[in-house]
């Protein structure tokens, strides 16, 4: 009885499908919309990749250039400079394309067969390894030139070119005011304090005294990148560390 | 024809053959039913679902690579109408996040079960199988009734291989200890 039901119900599902696909009410998919289908998910990964590998090398970028990552080597309050000037939003885009990547990868056996924590490893080792081979080309250099409107290594005595220009991100590199933070350039020293000129064309008095940190010494010379850390008043800073940024 | 792979009949079909699509439900229709039974630990609606399955792979019959093998492929799509499945009960709850898919579990290697044992085993899976949760349920199914190995689990399932391996693992485990807590009772 049994054998008659399943044999019953063989043929009803057999039957059924087929005959709905012979009346055309069950219709193959076309080879073009998987092609297309596959296309689109690859487009979508290409454009995760970019996006990732763009913000994660403006990432090294604004902390090559404003040594912002040295924060840290001035103890606790370097710390927390860091936490509180970081390019959080920039961070946080990195993080999301990689999300991004990560998921649309994710449908491929490579990637899925394996743990979550390696491939999402393996896919921030990718951005952060292409964004280290991205930050050395001139691309950011050159996008963050107008708006900042002048050269990072231009003379102290540069003249500024009226406004900054340019839109987003590169914007904001130039007028940004991190928090206790200074960066700029060498333009006179006068015993133990120099003169500092910001990328905002401001020159800052840098005041050293016993307890200021020097991690890497003080022989600072003209046209010395600094980052100082340290209480701000008026036009005179009372460093409580200097760094000198390497390039 | 009756002797031909299911990859060389699935090409056939991807060609236009639509008859020869009853070969593949014919081989395949009581595995799937099977499989669905255990799974869900039931058998309302399965008849419909395996319907369902069927049709879904002859409409997306044009996605498979007649290369690879063709079972895991149409095992996966079972997989997802199951899971649907068991979505709308709503009497088992099915994890959002499962961190077993997150770190390695380097003890779980696929273990070499023999025939008897494995016979045996189905055996034993078979009076407590509905006891366990549906993602341990699932890869003891495939592996012990269904005979995929870990990799195949691992691609029906889009899983990571090793987390396959601890599934079936916990699954047993705790299959042993219902068991043994039913014998005391």
């Amino acid at each position: 009885m049994n054998e008659n039901t399943d044999q019953q119900r063989k043929t009803t599902i057999g039957e059924k499908i087929i005959a709905a696909a012979k009346s055309g009410k069950l219709k193959m998919r076309p080879r073009w919309h998987f092609i297309l289908r596959a296309v689109l998910w690859l487009a979508g990964a290409v454009i995760a990749v970019l996006a990732a590998l763009y913000f994660a090398s403006l990432f090294l970028f604004i902390n090559r250039e404003t040594g912002i990552w040295l924060a840290p080597v001035f103890g606790w309050r370097g710390v927390l400079v860091f936490l509180a000037s970081a390019p959080w939003l920039i961070i946080l885009s990195v993080l999301v394309f990689a999300l991004a990547l990560e998921i649309l990868v994710r449908r491929y056996g490579f990637t899925y067969r394996l743990p979550l924590l390696y491939s999402a490893l393996a896919v921030l080792l990718f951005v952060f390894a292409g964004a280290a081979l991205l930050v050395r080309t001139p691309l950011h250099e050159n996008l963050s030139r107008c708006p900042r409107g002048d050269r990072l290594l231009e003379p102290a005595h540069f003249v500024p070119e009226g406004p900054p220009c340019g839109t987003g991100v590169y914007r904001d590199l130039g007028p940004r005011r991190f928090h206790d933070f200074y960066y700029g350039t060498v333009k006179n020293i006068a015993g133990a304090d120099f003169i500092i000129i910001t990328r905002q064309r401001e020159d800052l008095i840098v005041r050293i005294n016993s307890r200021t940190r020097l991690p890497f010494g003080a022989q600072f010379e003209i046209g010395d990148e600094l980052a100082v850390i340290g209480d701000r008043k008026s036009d005179q800073i009372d460093a409580f560390g200097i760094v000198e940024i390497n390039r | 024809m009756n002797d031909a792979t299911d990859e060389t009949i699935a090409h056939r079909v991807q060609q236009g053959e639509i008859d020869v699509f009853s070969l593949l439900m014919e081989r395949y229709e009581k595995k799937i039913i099977r499989y669905g039974k255990k799974f869900l630990s039931c058998s309302d609606d399965i008849k419909d679902i395996a319907q369902e399955i069927f049709a879904k792979a002859f409409v997306n019959i044009r996605s498979f690579d007649c290369k690879r093998k063709f079972s895991p492929w149409l095992y996966r799509i079972a997989h997802n109408e199951f899971v649907n499945a068991l979505k709308k009960k709503k009497s088992e709850k099915i994890a959002f996040v499962d961190f077993d898919v997150f770190f390695p579990h380097p003890a779980a290697k696929e273990s070499a079960d023999g025939d008897v044992d494995r016979a045996d085993l189905r055996r034993w899976l078979d009076r407590g199988l509905d006891k366990l949760p549906a993602k341990y349920r699932e890869p003891l199914v495939l592996y012990y009734f269904e005979e995929m190995n870990y990799r195949e689990i691992a691609d029906i399932m889009r899983l990571p291989v090793s987390t396959v391996g601890i599934r079936l693992q916990r699954g047993k485990t705790l299959m042993k200890k219902h068991l043994e807590s039913k014998k005391y009772e």
